[in-house]
């Protein structure tokens, strides 16, 4: 038993170090118990470590006591809201990216202008199957942000997931590549826009996390019917000037990326900026934390999507402008990620003395009223 | 006015009405009273606990250590006590309104009327 119960301690490091402290050994002596000779468990099949049900239990708990919901203490609330806005701003971006392609194609189909149609979309590749992936993971997001506005958070993970699937399915297409090694160092990076924000909102989203609200707001549908109409004229514009190479780092999907990222966290730095150099105590808030940590979470991404494709070693000019521009992006995204990570950092609530006191200490805040029933 | 409580939570709240449970304690009961439908791992059990402890509805009552082994024994507070009634006063409430439409629909005998209806 003592083997068994070893590998659940192990398990158990899923849980944030001051849990364990104070919960380790009272769940160990529960599941030792639960897995023994007389204990009700039928996991005698697996005698070495725990089931995969009982660790799914541990690690379920891990992500809710780190991104906490509603009743959890502040500082993990922050956590939680950082990660459910990098959810949201993601899934809502490659819905809007959805439109930006979708404005290209359709006015390069009807003005070609002499550029392939295949330059509408973020990578020319003229294989049929592309386009109906490519199709098939658009719609998706589109309808996985509609989803998450409209609170229905699983249907949202649901299409999330497929179009998880449908990235990573192109990413392992590059192995059928004669020149796969550049193809999948190339290609693997892009995908993580994919991944943070899908792994966000399946984590983020649990449980515990506070009801979607904000979709019942009026005008909320109008804006996201205008952010899709915008993105769509800003696609049939951009298929414009996507013949000058210098446009071509701000019309692939880093380049789409790194725009509104920059300009959010340019903006919100200049407006929270100043007031944060004394604001340790004072703004200390999980609201104040979660703006910049988001922002500050999905420049890492878009970095590294946008550095897996710099040359350096590019003889010719077009790639050596494109080069020259997405080094200056990677430079601002380092820098406008590294100063909202230091706002965001200060304006993190305090950690609890202990697990407990911090949720004493939060009992005053409106606690998990009217939960669904799952 | 009662909160609606989860099931696994309701369970916990009922195990914990006729004396302090230790969690593997806990997780026996819950099983027992649910014949066996819910069954609680223990990261499950410890996050409903956590949940019931910031809301007050449960309480630690105290610690033993048994065959070297931590256990902690949690009782049911007076203001738990109120929002099991007031959930289950829901549920009953519920229940009665159901079984009152299907007396309404197909009389005394609901299961052989409702047999005989889709047969």
């Amino acid at each position: 038993m003592s083997e068994l119960e070893d590998s659940y301690r192990r398990v158990l490091r899923l849980l944030p170090a001051s849990y364990r402290a104070e919960r380790g050994e009272e769940m160990v002596a529960a599941f030792g118990e639960s897995a023994g000779p007389d204990g009700a468990g039928d996991d005698a099949e697996e005698p070495r470590r725990p089931s995969w049900p009982e660790i799914a239990s541990v690690a379920a708990l891990g992500v809710r006591l780190r991104l906490g919901g509603v009743g959890a203490a502040p500082r993990s609330f922050a956590w939680g809201e950082t990660v459910r806005l990098v959810a949201v701003l993601g899934l809502f971006f490659h819905a809007a990216v959805t439109f930006l392609y979708l404005g290209g194609a359709l006015r390069l189909t009807a003005v070609p202008d002499g550029v392939p149609v295949e330059y509408a979309r973020p990578y020319a590749t003229p294989e049929p199957w592309w386009t109906a992936v490519a199709t098939l993971s658009g719609a998706a997001w589109v309808v996985a942000a509609a989803a998450l506005a409209a609170a229905r958070v699983r249907l949202a993970k649901v299409l999330a997931v497929v179009a998880l699937t449908a990235e990573l399915g192109q990413v392992v297409s590059t192995l059928t590549d004669p020149w796969w090694w550049d193809s999948l160092r190339a290609r693997a990076p892009l995908a993580l826009l994919t991944i943070v924000p899908v792994i966000a909102l399946l984590a983020g989203f649990h449980r515990d996390a506070p009801p979607v609200r904000w979709s019942r707001r009026p005008g909320v549908w109008a804006l996201l019917g205008g952010g899709a109409l915008l993105a769509a004229a800003l696609g049939a514009l951009a298929s414009r000037i996507n013949v000058h190479p210098w446009a071509w780092p701000w019309v692939d999907m880093p380049g789409v990326a790194c725009t509104p990222l920059l300009l959010g966290g340019v903006a919100y730095l200049a407006v929270h900026g100043g007031a944060a150099r004394s604001a340790r105590t004072a703004e200390a808030t999980p609201a104040a934390a979660a703006w910049p940590l988001a922002l500050a979470i999905l420049t890492a991404p878009v970095l590294c999507a946008r550095l897996s494709v710099l040359r350096f070693d590019a003889p010719d000019a077009a790639t050596h402008t494109m080069t020259l521009i997405g080094s200056a992006q990677c430079a601002a995204l380092l820098l406008v990620g590294i100063a909202l990570l230091i706002l965001g950092a200060r304006a993190l609530p305090r950690p609890p003395a202990s697990p407990m006191a911090a949720r004493r200490e939060d009992r005053e805040t409106p606690a998990a009223g009217g939960r669904q029933r799952e | 006015m009662g909160k609606e409580l989860t099931e696994p939570a309701f369970f916990v709240l009922t195990a914990l009405i006729d004396e302090p449970r230790h969690g593997y304690g806990i997780m026996q009961e819950v099983e027992r009273l649910s014949g066996g439908r819910v069954r609680l791992r223990v990261g499950t059990l410890y996050g409903v606990l956590d949940r019931l402890a910031a809301e007050d509805l449960v309480a630690l009552d105290r610690e033993e250590v048994w065959q070297g082994r931590l256990r902690r024994y949690y009782r049911i507070t007076e203001s738990g006590a109120r929002a099991l009634d007031a959930d289950a006063t829901r549920l009953a409430e519920n229940a009665r309104q159901a079984k009152v439409r299907l007396r309404e629909r197909f009389g005394g005998s609901i299961g052989l009327s409702a047999e005989g209806g889709t047969a």
